[in-house]
């Protein structure tokens, strides 16, 4: 039977034409290149640490995190495998992190909860009626025919499936490309389409092991030897870094910089390398090449920072981002999640000055000029917080997002999936008020509660201002729209001790299923 | 059947939003449909004026009086921009005479 991948493992020319394979950064990407290419009732493996499958009704925003669900919808599969990192199945615990995906998933999803099968090495249920099913790489079955094959780079960084916390994280990854594709290739997957995700934007892969998406391309497509030799090379300076040993790692990432001279990863890896044994100049200069070979290593996912501070990881975020100003004093990235950081402590003083650092280097950065406020109005200094808010009110207004909330993976409409931006009305609301300016601050915050930040405290204040400024007609509304408030406000608060009072005996069951 | 606008029409912002000053320029929030806009000065100055019903002619003299602007070039821009915002729901129109 011909196969795609076992002529490129042993280094010959495939015997079958080869794949349409495609790099992409953000996930999302693959439904419209499976559209473009007029795929219609395929199946799909899906190899990554994430799902991607959450459901999403016509019309509403397709990302990173649902774009499988429409690929279902509208007959592009007919089959989807999941393939998730080994460890994954280790244990009843891991296995139950992918339970507890299914189950939310299928929660979504019209019809409802399906039965779901669980066996040793796989588990089964239906999304729309049709199959679905969840197994590492060596539970694949033999298909004969064509697949679509998706591979996130991040599987390979993420040794398991988490649920409800942040993925963990290793110094290395835990199979190598050459190992996925090998076993991919044992288990005779043949793919006409081949779409391969980096995912540093999010934070998914670290910017380090982006090149595992060229090395993939480069190995399934047959690339020139001297390609393959530069991706060895950087494998082998990879794990001499890890153990240690870096007069051997520079040897190798130096002689990979040479086999492939356009890739900016070898670069990258020598800076980092250079930073830690004090060779700052050499450094610098490394970063540099990397960001001349590829602008897109300039990003604010160039550490692990956001990550860390997503996941509340104060101390690490901290410490990438002074590594990150080592290399590049202009990282206005860096600057801003030291503001970030700051803020968390109300460090007022070291905000603002990282702040206006950030947006003196990108003045059009909403975040910079969030922060800023946000610094100013814990200062005290209201006219400048109202100043540097508004800007980013009207940064954003012209189509800048924020990193606060990673945006690919919102869920609801583009246009109010940064609560932020809508809480920054909040705050004016509140300067305006302690600033006498009656109008601006009703009209923020009615801005702010008809975006959907609507509490008993925006109320209280609006029914205020509504006495404050003798709008006599206004008050019984205002006090009706409060009360409503109190009452929803209470509701939450029953529901949520209902949930935590029930969760232990819900994940006790759902344990035993695993057992 | 689409309503047009002219210079006798007269024009109100529509009550299923919310709207805000933001140092000259005006972010405004569709509620029904969750849209949220945004105006540039010149855009925030006749929004202003339309929170109370005017005439299109009376905005088109405002601008034409403050900014140096040739009066038909105003007018013809001022009634493209009430346009898409009566298509986006913002505006209505209280009274249209058009010939």
């Amino acid at each position: 039977m011909p196969q795609l991948f076992l002529g490129i493992a042993e280094g010959k020319t495939p015997n079958r034409p080869l794949s349409r394979i495609f790099r992409i950064e953000n996930h999302d990407q693959a439904l419209s290149i499976w559209r473009d290419s007029g795929c219609v009732d395929r199946i799909l493996i899906h190899v990554d640490a994430h799902h991607d499958m959450w459901w999403v009704a016509p019309g509403e925003v397709i990302t990173i995190a649902n774009y499988i669900s429409p690929s279902l919808r509208d007959g592009l599969l007919r089959e989807i495998y999941w393939v998730v990192p080994d460890r994954s199945w280790e244990s009843a615990d891991n296995r139950r992190q992918i339970l507890h995906h299914l189950y939310r998933i299928q929660e979504q999803f019209p019809g409802g909860p399906q039965h779901i099968d669980i066996r040793r090495d796989r588990i089964s249920s239906t999304l729309l009626g049709k199959p679905l099913h969840i197994c590492a790489v060596d539970g694949l079955p033999k298909f004969g025919e064509d697949v679509l094959l998706d591979l996130d780079v991040d599987y390979m960084i993420i040794p398991r499936v988490k649920y409800g916390s942040d993925d963990p994280r290793l110094a290395l990854p835990w199979i190598w490309p050459e190992e996925l594709l090998s076993r991919l290739n044992a288990r005779e997957v043949q793919s006409d389409l081949v779409t391969i995700a980096y995912s540093v934007y999010g934070g998914y892969t670290p910017l380090k092991w982006k090149y595992f998406g060229d090395e993939l391309e480069a190995r399934v497509g047959g690339d020139d030897p001297g390609v393959l030799r530069g991706m060895q090379l950087m494998r082998e300076g990879a794990e001499a870094t890890a153990r240690g040993e870096s007069s051997g790692a520079e040897l190798k990432f130096s002689e990979a910089a040479e086999c492939m001279p356009s890739l900016a990863a070898p670069s990258w890896h020598l800076a980092y390398l250079y930073l830690d044994a004090g060779r700052l100049s050499e450094a610098r200069q490394m970063v540099q090449r990397s960001h001349d070979l590829d602008p897109s290593y300039r990003t604010p996912f160039n550490n692990n920072a956001l990550s860390n501070y997503w996941d509340r990881h104060w101390k690490a975020a901290e410490s990438e981002c002074r590594r990150t100003l080592q290399l590049d004093p202009g990282d206005n990235f860096a600057h801003l999640m030291l503001a970030w950081l700051a803020l968390q402590q109300s460090m007022w003083g070291p905000a603002e000055s990282e702040a206006r650092r950030a947006a003196e280097t990108q003045p059009d950065s909403l975040d910079a000029q969030r922060a800023l406020g946000e610094a100013l109005q814990g200062l005290g200094r209201g006219r400048e917080a109202v100043a540097a808010y508004e800007t980013s009110l009207k940064v954003a207004l012209t189509g800048q997002e924020s990193l606060h909330e990673c945006p690919l993976i919102a869920v609801q409409g583009p246009r109010l999936n940064d609560w932020r931006h809508f809480d920054v009305y909040l705050r004016l609301g509140e300067l305006y008020l302690s600033l006498g300016e009656l109008d601006r601050a009703d009209q923020h915050l009615r801005m702010a509660t008809a975006a959907g930040l609507d509490g008993v405290v925006p109320r209280f204040q609006l029914a205020s201002l509504a006495f404050r400024q003798r709008r006599w007609k206004g008050v019984p509304w205002e006090l009706m729209q409060l009360g409503k408030q109190l009452a929803v406000h209470t509701g939450r608060n029953l529901w949520w001790l209902w949930r935590n009072i029930r969760r232990p005996f819900r994940d006790t069951y759902k344990l035993w299923l695993c057992r | 059947m689409s309503a047009t606008i002219s210079d006798c029409s007269v024009v109100v912002a529509a009550k299923d939003q919310v709207s805000c000053d933001l140092a000259g320029e005006a972010a405004i929030l569709n509620i029904k449909s969750g849209v949220y806009y945004g105006l540039d000065p010149i855009g925030a100055q006749i929004w202003r004026l339309m929170q109370e019903p005017r005439a299109v002619a009376e905005i088109q003299n405002a601008i034409t009086n403050e900014y140096d602007v040739e009066p038909n070039r105003c007018a013809q821009d001022v009634v493209a921009l009430l346009e898409k915002l009566l298509a986006e729901g913002l505006i209505e129109l209280k009274d249209n005479t058009a010939a």
